[in-house]
This record gives structure tokens, C-alpha cells and sequence, in this order.
């Protein structure tokens, strides 16, 4: 499931420090899941039917639904009492979905976008992937402030949203040819 | 100011192809213009007379490019014209800020006032982009393009014109490809969407000089 060293206290402490000490609250984790359980993961998505979504002033991805595997993993008392660790709250519940991004895909910040306060987990699912390709999940504040989310697979990022929070992924250029980035979304549901 | 008279403009004269400025060419640019799909808009090739290009190329390539990112748009990009230390694009974007110029595209765009100008040179090479956009700000009614250098299909680069349904675009309506001393230009509506297509090649440039006619009330 998760890895070992991520059960240490003294480590979870430190990740809390810097999610609290932040600019923009966030912290992230490489090789979170164990290596048979990133595997496992990679498979599941590799095989999901993905949906289009296309409107060329906001946005061109394609979205799956999150495998039940994936729903267990990230609602099991092992993941749930990791985030509470790090942002300090009774988590809920974890939900979300699977963004696919080609040739030519993208987000772009839309005022529409702007969601309320919450807390958002992103999780790289895309082996073998290049920054320079694009498909970068960045966040940025009110003032245009950017945050880059690492680039690494099996990197989980847990991001507290701020108002006037939004995110975007870079268009991805011609040098990423026919290999797709994949990359779960999900809402910590906290409690009131 | 009668159409007759701005054609027969010396300082038009001495950069616009004559073969432009004539009445009939005027009215048909006119009529292309306003009957054009999904917005109104028209491409003059062979704008300027070819020394004049020529000039205007190598000037631009003397001067500095500033790259700029964001999640839109992927490019590099000159100050402003009148911001820059070219005697030869200062006096471009005089051409364009003259009673003539302005008077000759309101005869073309049946836009009546123009009284300001955006100017500035760009360019964009592998993997340079600028996505989907209307261009909309209340002083913008033209925006321009002058294409300095030739793209092909494989190269992108292209201006992308959108259809749009309810307010927003849907499917690609055409595409207009970069070739050296082309104009392209299109009135601004809350539906031109367009974007700059993805440019392909590491020794590819899309070079272009571009701007916004405008009416600041």
C-alpha cells in the first residue's frame, strides 16, 4: 500500500511543517505507494474508457472515472490518516477522477474555474514523461503566482485551495507524439 | 476623406503594392471581408512593395525579443514600436497610425473611427503557441497580422479561425497559413476566437509583426 518510510511520525511532522509553512499550502511525496502498488495502478489506468472534453477557450482532456482499486487505496485508513496528518483535519471521504492529456491538450485558467476552499490530491500516473513536453499541473494564487507540481511518477501532491485558487496543465507540445499523461484528481472531503 | 484621395496618398504610396491601391481592389477586400466565415476578416497578400518587406524583415531581426509563458500562450515578443530604438518601425507604426491607413482599412472594414494603434514583432519557434482566444477589449477592433516568413502545413503556425455556438467556439471553420508579406486581419467580437497553432521544427520561425487597430472613446 503506502510506503513504509511514510509511516514514520518523525517524517510525517516534517511534511506537516512544510505544508503549514508553505506560500501556497502543499506538500508532495515521491514514491508515496509501494512499487507493486504503483503498478498495479498504471495497469488499471491504462485499460479505463476515457471521455473527451473539448472547449477550445477553456480546456481539452479527456477524464475516467477512478477505478474501484484506486477508490479503496485512497479511502483506506492508511492514506486517510496520512492526509490527516498533513493538513490537520477528519478527512471524509477522497473522490475524483483520472485526467488524460495528449498532443495538443491543455487547461487554461478561466474565472469560471475559481473553486472554493478545500483540498485537492494529485497523484503523476504518466511513466516516463519530460517537462519539456508540457503537461505540467501548476497552481496559481490571486496575485499570478505560479506553483509547479513535480513531474515524477507516483508523485502525490496535496495541494490546500485558497480563494481565488485555480490550476491549469501546460499545452502539451509535438514532442510528447503518442504518449498520453495521466494524472488522478481528487477532492479530500474534510470534515465541518 | 474620399477614398479616391487616400489612394492616391504619397505616403501610402510609398509602402503599400500599388496594385493594392485602387479602387476595385478596395471594394472587393471590402466585400470579402464582411462576408467571411465564422467572423469577418480577409488576407492581402504581397502587402508591401518588396523592398519595403525586405527592410522591414531585417530591422526586426535587429531588434530583442522578450519570451513570454503562461498557461495561453507560449512566445517571444518586441515592446511596443514606440518603445523601441527602430527609426524604420517607428515610422511602420506612423504608417499605420496616419489618417490614410486608418481611413483606407475603415473603407475595407466599413468601421468607421480608428484613432489608436498596438504594434509590436513576435516570434515563435518549436513549440511556441498562443491557444484559443477572442482577443476581446472594448478599445480593440482589428487585429493584425504580418506574416514575415513562409510556414507550411507540417511547420503550423497557422491563424486558427473558430466556429462558435452560444458564446463559445466549437469546431476549426480555417486555417491561414504564415507566407512573407501576408496581412491577415479580422474584427474583434466577443466570437473571434482564434488561436496561433503549435509551430513544429527546431529551425522553425514564425516571424510576425501584429496589433490592434483600435477606438479608445
Amino acid at each position: 500500500m503506502i510506503n513504509e518510510s511514510y509511516r514514520n511520525d518523525a517524517l510525517r511532522h516534517q511534511l506537516a511543517q512544510h505544508f503549514m509553512n508553505a506560500e501556497l499550502p502543499s506538500v508532495s511525496m515521491f514514491s508515496f505507494f509501494s512499487e507493486s502498488t504503483l503498478e498495479h495502478l498504471v495497469d488499471e489506468v491504462k485499460g479505463l474508457k476515457f471521455v473527451r472534453h473539448d472547449n477550445p477557450i477553456r480546456y481539452r482532456y479527456s477524464t475516467a472515472s477512478i477505478p474501484a482499486y484506486l477508490t479503496e487505496l485512497l479511502n483506506s485508513d492508511d492514506v486517510i490518516e496520512f492526509i490527516q496528518s498533513i493538513i490537520g483535519k477528519q478527512v471524509e471521504s477522497i473522490n475524483g477522477s483520472i485526467l488524460r492529456f495528449s498532443w495538443k491538450d491543455y487547461t487554461i485558467l478561466h474565472d469560471e474555474e475559481i473553486t472554493g476552499e478545500g483540498y485537492e490530491m494529485i497523484i503523476d500516473m504518466t511513466p516516463s514523461w519530460e517537462p519539456d513536453w508540457g503537461g505540467i499541473m501548476a497552481y496559481v494564487d490571486g496575485e499570478g503566482q505560479v506553483f509547479a507540481l513535480p513531474v515524477t511518477l507516483g508523485a502525490v501532491s496535496i495541494v490546500q485551495k485558497i480563494h481565488p485558487f485555480q490550476s491549469f496543465v501546460k499545452y502539451i507540445n509535438h514532442y510528447a507524439k503518442d504518449i498520453d499523461r495521466f494524472l488522478v484528481k481528487a477532492e479530500i472531503i474534510v470534515e465541518r | 476623406m474620399q477614398l479616391q484621395s487616400i489612394l492616391s496618398s504619397p505616403f501610402l504610396r510609398k509602402w503599400l503594392n500599388p496594385q493594392l491601391l485602387t479602387t476595385e481592389t478596395i471594394h472587393n477586400l471590402s466585400q470579402i471581408f464582411s462576408a467571411s466565415s465564422p467572423f469577418p476578416h480577409a488576407t492581402i497578400d504581397n502587402f508591401f512593395q518588396e523592398t519595403v518587406i525586405d527592410k522591414i524583415i531585417e530591422e526586426l531581426s535587429q531588434q530583442s525579443f522578450y519570451y513570454k509563458e503562461s498557461d495561453l500562450f507560449q512566445l517571444s515578443q518586441t515592446d511596443d514600436f514606440d518603445n523601441i530604438d527602430s527609426p524604420l518601425l517607428q515610422e511602420l507604426k506612423s504608417l499605420f497610425c496616419s489618417e490614410e491607413f486608418l481611413q483606407l482599412m475603415s473603407h475595407i472594414t466599413q468601421i468607421e473611427q480608428f484613432n489608436m494603434v498596438d504594434m509590436l514583432g513576435n516570434v515563435y519557434t518549436d513549440t511556441d503557441h498562443l491557444l484559443c482566444h477572442d482577443d476581446e477589449l472594448l478599445d480593440r477592433k482589428i487585429a493584425f497580422i504580418l506574416y514575415l516568413t513562409d510556414l507550411d502545413e507540417l511547420q503550423g503556425g497557422c491563424l486558427t479561425l473558430f466556429n462558435s455556438e452560444d458564446g463559445r467556439p466549437t469546431s476549426v471553420h480555417k486555417r491561414i497559413y504564415p507566407m512573407i508579406n501576408r496581412l491577415a486581419f479580422f474584427k474583434v467580437t466577443r466570437n473571434s476566437f482564434h488561436e496561433v497553432e503549435e509551430v513544429v521544427g527546431e529551425d522553425t520561425y514564425r516571424v510576425s509583426i501584429s496589433g490592434w487597430l483600435k477606438h479608445d472613446k
